[in-house]
Formats: structure tokens, C-alpha cells, sequence
């Protein structure tokens, strides 16, 4: 989780430093999806044998797998 | 509007959508045809293929009118941008979750087929670097390198089908009567829904040149659709019948390794694995982009180059997170998938180009 956490804000470092242009409106994208990619990996990592996002979606659905 | 020399034809175009096609038709057709049509299953892509023809009469229609922008700004235009916007987004999550699952089903192919003891994840990692290095040179290098991908699949399939051919029993394929036109219609939602990615790949027309020919040559490929599917379809169910085919995960890999010319060919089924990630490299790679270019025009961006890396970090949770085997993505493709596929790749154009021409805007 730790390397995972680096990896994350060394990339939302390196394209802030690489964008041409540094608008906030990309800026806060990056990090938002950054974020959301974070959360998500964080959800996995803690415990990957958690139900799956596709059991999640068919048992929202009420469908049979 | 972009430059003419960023663009690519038509034609490349609608060889990347062939090529896309490829890996999730090799994959699922025979499957699904012979469950719900059993022996009568490849009928199945007539019913397709009149709906694809449909589909790409809707696009060249839209694009008569809207010659030099992308199909969401179409979108915008004739729905009005609310509502085009929760469209846009609805199509961003689809794309998302397609594209998680294209690169959750390449590793566990690999992983079932040819290499079972090794972790599906390092597979993963390998194919979104390869994204990650040609991804940056945008559509046209992508074009261009499935101008050689795609003579190299066509050609590998041709010899399978040769090769097959002395192993197909005609016997299996038949009787085909009359009252297969309703398990023959249900079962065509499943190559229906695959087909439709057309409408993906025009997602970004404003990349696309001489857009007038769209009809025309979107006929060619889906003619050439029609005779690969139909015979993926004969040679999968000929081969071993549809009991056996449509309890198998990997039914046309199954014929494959039924080749055997004289003793002297066989074990040929490493060969289409090969292709199938030649086809799976350029599915996701163009589905990431499209996904940065809808995401580019939700949000009115001038540039998205910079969300590359985190999108496929963001890809490879995904497609970890989303399922615990492969038992779990064919019944999520096969009970769900396909429809909302066929819902936002045939419905949805057809009520924007509806709402288009009552508006007079297509």
C-alpha cells in the first residue's frame, strides 16, 4: 500500500512538472482521478478477496451469475 | 478541429474496428450462438449484421451534417448538453468498464490457455506498458500499426479455416428449420452488442478524414464480419457441436487444437493465443483513448495527454478489482454486458439520430 501511495503522488508530481500549461482545471482532474484511482486501489489492497466489482454489479442487478 | 495530417481514413478506421472485434469474437461468439441457438448458431451474425448495416447508416447519416467533429459533439448538438453530457458519461463508465475487462480477460487467457502457472498480474502490467508507450503517439500511429496487425490476423485466420475444414461435420450444423428464427434472433444480441463498438471507434470522427465514405466502405467491413463470424461460428460448432461448445469458455481455441494436418501440423493453438493478444493490445489501446478524448470533450479540455499514466494505474485496479475468475467475467459479459451493450451502441444512436431528424439536424 505504501508503494502504491508513492506511485500515485510521484505521477501527479511528474505531469504537474511535465504540463504545459498548468491549469487548475486540469490540475484538480489529475488529482481527482489520482484520488479515486488511490481509494479504489486502497479497497483492492486491504483485501483482495473481497467481493468482486462485477458480483457488486450483478448482485445490485439482482442478476444470477 | 484537428490538424488533416493527425487524422486517418475511413478505411483505417474501420480496420481498427475489425481488429477489435477480432479477440471478443473469437472468444464469445461460438459460445454464445451455440447456447441460445444450439446447432442453428451460425445464423446468428445474419441478424447482426443487418443491425451493424443499420448502425453504420445512422453514423453516415449524422456525420452528413456534422462533417468535421467528433459524434459528442453531434451528441450536444442535437439533444442539447445536459442531457448529451449524462450521455457522454454514461458512455465514459461503459468504455471504462469494457476496457477493465478486455484487459482482465487477455491475462486470464493467457493464463488459462497457455500459461497456468503464472500470476495473471504480471501479464496485466506487460500489456498497459505497451499501452503506455504507443498510447502518447496518438490515433494515427495506432492506425498504422494495425494496418500490419491486421493482414497478419486475417491471414493466420484463413489458414485455421483451411486447416479446419477436414474436421467440420456438417452433421452438427444441421437440421435448421424454421423455428430457429427466435433462438437464432435472441442469440444475435450477444455478436450484436460486439459489433456495435463501431460506434466507439467514430466516437472520435473528428480524427476521422473523408467521413463521406462511411457507408461504403462500413458495408465492406461488415460483409467481411458477416463471412469470418459465420465461419468462426461453422468451424467451432462443425468441429466439435454445440453441447460441447457452449459449456466451453475458449470455444474456438478448443477447434484450433483439433487441427492436426497428417501428424505433421498441429499445436497450432499457440499461434492464436499470438493473435488474440495482437487483437487485445489494440482494443485497449484505442478504448483508453477514446475514453481520454470523451473525457476531454465532458469536461471541455484542450488536453488530456496527462492523464495516460493514472488512467492505466486506474486500469489495472480495475481490472483486478473486477472479477475472481473468469467463470465471473464470461457470466458478467453473458447476462449483462451484451445488452447494455446493445442499449448504448444500437438504442441510443437511434434515438439521437430520431430526435435528430425530427429536429432537422440530421
Amino acid at each position: 500500500m505504501i508503494i502504491f501511495s508513492i506511485m500515485i503522488i510521484a505521477i501527479i508530481i511528474y505531469e504537474i512538472i511535465n504540463m504545459e500549461e498548468k491549469v487548475t482545471k486540469d490540475i484538480a482532474l489529475l488529482i481527482g482521478i489520482s484520488v479515486f484511482t488511490w481509494l479504489a486501489g486502497f479497497l483492492y489492497i486491504s483485501d483482495p478477496y473481497r467481493d468482486s466489482i462485477v458480483k457488486l454489479i450483478m448482485d445490485t442487478l439482482g442478476i444470477k451469475m | 478541429m484537428t490538424d488533416i495530417k493527425d487524422k486517418i481514413s475511413t478505411r483505417q478506421a474501420m480496420l481498427l474496428f475489425s481488429t477489435i472485434v477480432y479477440s471478443p469474437t473469437v472468444r464469445f461468439a461460438g459460445t454464445f450462438a451455440s447456447d441460445k441457438a444450439k446447432q442453428a448458431g451460425w445464423l446468428v451474425p445474419i441478424f447482426s449484421f443487418i443491425m451493424l448495416v443499420l448502425l453504420i447508416m445512422i453514423i453516415h447519416s449524422i456525420y452528413k451534417k456534422y462533417k468535421d467533429v467528433s459524434l459528442m459533439d453531434a451528441i450536444y448538438d442535437i439533444l442539447g448538453k445536459p442531457l448529451g453530457k449524462v450521455i457522454i458519461l454514461l458512455y465514459i463508465i461503459w468504455i471504462g468498464i469494457l476496457n477493465a475487462l478486455y484487459v482482465r480477460y487477455y491475462a486470464e487467457r493467457l493464463n488459462v490457455s497457455t500459461y497456468e502457472n503464472t500470476d495473471y498480474r504480471v501479464f496485466i502490467i506487460i500489456m498497459l506498458i505497451l499501452v503506455l508507450l504507443i498510447l502518447p503517439y496518438g490515433i494515427k500511429i495506432l492506425a498504422r500499426m494495425n494496418e500490419i496487425i491486421f493482414p497478419i490476423l486475417l491471414l493466420i485466420f484463413i489458414i485455421f479455416m483451411i486447416l479446419l475444414i477436414p474436421d467440420i461435420d456438417f452433421g452438427k450444423l444441421t437440421p435448421v428449420s424454421y423455428t430457429d428464427i427466435i433462438p437464432v434472433f435472441d442469440a444475435s444480441f450477444g455478436i450484436t452488442g460486439l459489433w456495435g463498438y463501431v460506434l466507439f471507434v467514430f466516437f472520435i470522427g473528428n480524427k476521422i478524414k473523408d467521413k463521406e465514405n462511411i457507408q461504403n466502405v462500413g458495408i465492406k467491413a461488415s460483409i467481411f464480419l458477416l463471412v469470418a463470424t459465420t465461419f468462426i461460428i461453422i468451424a467451432s460448432i462443425g468441429t466439435l457441436g454445440h453441447t460441447i461448445i457452449e459449456r466451453t469458455s475458449l470455444s474456438f481455441l478448443i477447434a484450433v487444437k483439433q487441427i492436426s494436418f497428417f501428424g505433421v501440423i498441429d499445436r497450432l493453438e499457440s499461434i492464436l493465443v499470438t493473435t488474440w493478444v495482437l487483437s487485445d493490445f489494440i482494443i485497449i489501446t484505442v478504448f483508453t483513448y477514446i475514453i481520454l478524448d470523451l473525457i476531454k470533450s465532458f469536461l471541455n479540455l484542450k488536453n488530456t495527454s496527462y492523464l495516460i499514466n493514472i488512467s492505466l494505474v486506474l486500469l489495472y485496479i480495475l481490472s483486478v478489482f473486477l472479477s475472481k475468475s473468469i467463470f465471473e467475467l464470461h457470466s458478467f459479459s453473458t447476462n449483462f454486458a451484451v445488452y447494455v451493450n446493445n442499449v448504448l451502441l444500437f438504442v441510443i444512436p437511434a434515438i439521437v439520430w430520431g430526435v435528430g431528424k425530427v429536429r432537422g439536424k440530421v
